[in-house]
């Protein structure tokens, strides 16, 4: 009797276990398609008549920034200006193609594109123009976010840098330094929102003094200028820190009681009356634009025709953030540096700008405040 | 997990944790040596715990300290420079009115110097996607492992057992990126077996498994935890936040006959199949999703031995062993559904070999030799790496005991292998040797006293590795 119960429970808890492992021991199928069998061909042609492209010639020797997910590769076009790459993971890729001119060491040949889809098993043909890129005007140069290393929390010997890349002396009077982090609800910050051209959510706005079109402060050629949130040597708080008491500007909120001021450097100042904080940006992720002061009402966006340069830093690749400064005025993003890092993200080559972060900026392991490495 | 476990035991067994001191004194003889651990019946050779209640027939408490050292510079890519691994196991069986019951608690403590990389705890278990940070640091692994077998006869000659373990074990990577990993493994086994005669028995098990490993880089000064998801060996992605998490977990279910024959006297033949499958996923929070779903890696193995023992005298026994296994995986990208590692390993082994005990002194002597192929194919489709090997490999075993005073042994053993090709880390012509020696004590009323030491060399052309093992049991028996 005892038996027959014992194997009543024992055959009640087989059933079950039973159904579960066959349920659960059922073998997939492996995919039909493998990764790592995409390719890309890519020519890259140069118009050196500036009339037509049919006289296109091809680049060779230039160098071809590949950019994924999966990080960046430098490759170099053959003599034909030829780029054949096999065996590609599945990926959106970017690619920016740079070589100086023949002719004119200050002139860049540029060209980019952005989002090309490359699939295993897939060939991808492609054609690069590149043109000459030359520095023109003031640009920012370098960005320096992340704080020293430490292990307080201390950030404040943040700095911006712009450079004038150009043959002739630039004025700053009444331009604009603004970041945008709100508009989060929308297309994000930096991000034309009604699509009326001008780009939204600046949180802190901050002016060269005067107006635009005055000449009471100039940017000489090839100059760089330091803006830095406190004009101190940080290093007395943060001995892995800067010393940017010899800051060409400094961030001032004459709305903060608090707010530290070098009386002996000038002061940017805060156009917006409710934020008393001193002008401080997200340690890896951003939207800094320099604007040339023309549309100052930055409640209803500034005008993407009076931005000056504009850069957008995320701290991981696509997607796992997303961009949302307007591609018009940046196309990719600056991958970041770690927070207290004390890295900074700096331009290639001096001030230039092909609208194109991710390709134009690199990852410096020390801050170089007021000059280029 | 379980299945990078089994199978570095099938290729590492000489180097692998000794559960019988004896046995492990003398070199890991498997196929022609008698002993309570090697029997050629349904428990010791099928693993199947419903016979637990005929193989143990007394009660026994085992205490078991170990420790393992490992060091050397043949190595892969993610493997520590060195490790100690250090295990205290109590391991006790008890007779029951209608059954037998085994429990046992092991708590280890394993410390991997220089880890590279690796922030899983076995990166080389097959799956491609593996998570790293940029730092070299020491990874101190612990926690405790329990479980029991039961086994009971609820009608004449129809055996059940049934049995669950469950192990976690808590990681620290000493520097930056302070990765902490949970390894939480459960699984439990429903055993069936039938005696057809003491001649003829049969038996049949399914285990089902599931194994979660957790890891949370959590930078503790205020860097960001920057780590690196690799698809294969050479594409990563990077993800960086204050905290980085990625899970792995495995469900597992295996199948397992065995039968035992003994067709005339003195001769027992065992036959033993098995059917494995698996998936394991990688995970990691994105966006909203707690768990998105990196990676998936299906594994499925099949194999099966026929193993004879032969007494063409008493004190003589002679040992035939052959064997066939086959493991298998691919894995996929599970967003865009496209394989990125597919590989097969199959390995053929035959052995055979002779114990003989002498009746004018008390010596055993144990010799036994296996050969085999293996025959591993890869295809690493993202990394555009292929290979193909089909070699040979061998093992000898060269060992004794002795009785030097009354109930005094003395054990001593060598074993010498050689792989034409490495499937474990990859090397060619790898040789193996190693030394082994140990005590057995059994002059006491209800205790035994067992003792092993080995030492072994690994080493390939240029590169080698040291292994060094050591574990004391006491036996105490009717506790």
């Amino acid at each position: 009797m005892l038996k027959s119960i014992k194997l009543k429970y024992f055959i009640t808890l087989l059933i079950p276990i039973l159904s579960f492992s066959l349920s659960s021991g059922c073998v997939e199928n492996p995919p039909t398609f493998v990764d790592g069998q995409g390719m890309l061909e890519l020519v890259v042609l140069w118009d050196s008549t500036y009339a037509d492209s049919a006289n296109a010639i091809p680049v060779p020797d230039a160098k071809v920034i590949i950019s994924s997910r999966y990080t960046a590769k430098v490759c170099q076009t053959d003599q034909n200006g030829k780029l054949c790459l096999s065996n590609l993971p599945t990926s959106v890729y970017g690619y920016t193609v740079r070589k100086p001119h023949p002719l004119d060491p200050n002139i860049i040949l540029v060209g980019s594109k952005q989002n090309v889809e490359i699939i295993s098993g897939k060939i991808v043909y492609d054609t690069i123009y590149v043109k000459p890129i030359s520095s023109t005007g003031i640009s920012i140069n370098e960005i320096y976010s992340a704080g020293p290393v430490n292990n307080f929390f201390f950030f404040f010997d943040q700095f911006i840098e712009l450079y004038n890349a150009s043959d002739s002396v630039k004025y700053l009077d009444g331009m604009m330094i603004m970041r945008f982090s709100s508009n989060t609800e929308g297309k994000g910050p930096g991000a034309d929102e009604d699509d009326d051209g001008d780009i939204d959510g600046a949180t802190y706005v901050f002016k060269f003094p005067g107006k635009p079109g005055e000449t009471n402060f100039p940017i000489y050629p090839k100059q760089f200028v330091v803006l830095a949130s406190d004009a101190v040597d940080h290093r007395n708080v943060c001995p892995t820190s800067y010393d940017l008491s010899k800051a060409d500007w400094e961030f001032y909120n004459q709305y903060s009681p608090e707010d530290i001021d070098n009386p002996n450097v000038p002061n940017l100042i805060n156009m917006r009356p409710d934020k008393t904080a001193d002008f401080l940006i997200a340690l890896t992720s951003d939207v800094i634009i320099l604007s040339d002061g023309r549309d100052s009402v930055w409640q209803d966006g500034i005008d993407i025709n009076t931005v000056v340069d504009g850069v957008e830093y995320q701290s991981n690749p696509h997607p796992q953030n997303k961009k949302t400064l307007d591609s018009r005025i940046d196309r990719s993003y600056v991958l970041s540096p770690p927070r207290y890092s004390g890295k900074s993200m700096q331009r290639r080559e001096s001030g230039l700008d092909t609208n194109d972060s991710l390709s134009d900026f690199e990852i410096l392991d020390r801050a170089t405040p007021g000059y280029h490495k | 997990m379980k299945k990078i476990i089994l199978f570095v035991i099938i290729f590492l067994f000489q180097i692998s944790l000794a559960q019988n001191e004896r046995v492990a004194a003398i070199g890991n003889p498997s196929i022609a040596f008698k002993d309570f651990d090697l029997d050629l019946n349904l428990y010791d050779f099928g693993n199947n715990y419903a016979w637990l209640i005929e193989d143990h027939t007394f009660d026994v408490l085992y205490i078991r300290p170990s420790v393992n050292f490992q060091s050397g510079d043949y190595r892969r890519f993610y493997d520590p420079e060195k490790s100690s691994k250090y295990l205290l196991s109590f391991d006790g069986t008890k007779i029951l009115k209608d059954g037998a019951f085994r429990g046992y608690v092991i708590y280890e403590i394993e410390n991997r110097v220089n880890v590279n990389l690796a922030l899983s705890r076995y990166p080389y278990n097959g799956v491609p996607f593996r998570m790293t940070d940029t730092t070299t640091g020491n990874f101190l692994y612990n926690g405790p492992r329990v479980g029991f077998q039961y086994s009971f006869i609820p009608v004449r000659d129809f055996y059940v057992g049934l049995d669950l373990n469950y192990q976690i074990v808590d990681g620290l990577k000493n520097i930056y990126s302070r990765a902490k990993s949970l390894w939480r493994n459960i699984d439990g086994s429903l055993n069936l077996a039938y005696k057809f005669s003491d001649d003829f028995v049969v038996g049949g098990k399914l285990t089902l498994l599931d194994n979660k490993e957790s890891i949370e880089a959590k930078s503790e000064d205020l860097f960001d935890a920057e780590i690196f998801n690799f698809r294969g060996d050479t594409y990563a992605f990077r993800r960086r936040s204050q905290t980085v998490e990625q899970t792995y977990r495995e469900k597992l279910a295996r199948y397992d006959f065995a039968t035992i024959i003994s067709p005339v006297q003195d001769v027992t033949i065992g036959l033993k199949g098995n059917y494995l499958n698996s998936n394991l996923k990688t995970q990691f929070p994105y966006g909203t999703l707690k768990e998105y779903e990196e990676g998936h890696t299906v594994f499925e193995d099949y194999g099966t031995t026929l193993k004879m023992h032969y007494f063409p005298t008493k004190n003589l026994l002679f040992g035939f062993e052959g064997s066939f296994d086959n493991y298998s995986s691919w894995s996929r990208i599970s967003e865009i559904s496209l394989m990125v590692w597919k590989w097969k390993i199959q390995t053929i082994t035959v052995g055979s070999g002779a114990s003989y005990k002498f009746s004018s002194i008390p010596l055993i002597l144990v010799s036994e030799i296996k050969y085999g192929k293996i025959k591993s194919d890869s295809s690493k489709y993202i990394d555009n790496i292929f290979s193909n090997y089909d070699e040979p490999f061998y093992s000898t075993i060269f060992s004794f005991e002795y009785e030097i005073f009354k109930k005094v042994f003395l054990r001593a053993g060598y074993n010498f292998n050689k792989f034409g090709f490495d499937v474990v880390r990859g090397g060619k012509d790898v040789s193996l040797s190693q030394f082994s020696a140990g005590i057995g004590i059994y002059d006491f009323k209800s205790i035994q006293i067992d003792y092993y030491i080995s030492y072994a060399i690994q080493s390939n052309s240029f590169q080698n590795n040291k292994f060094l093992n050591s574990q004391l049991s006491i036996k105490i028996f009717n506790y």
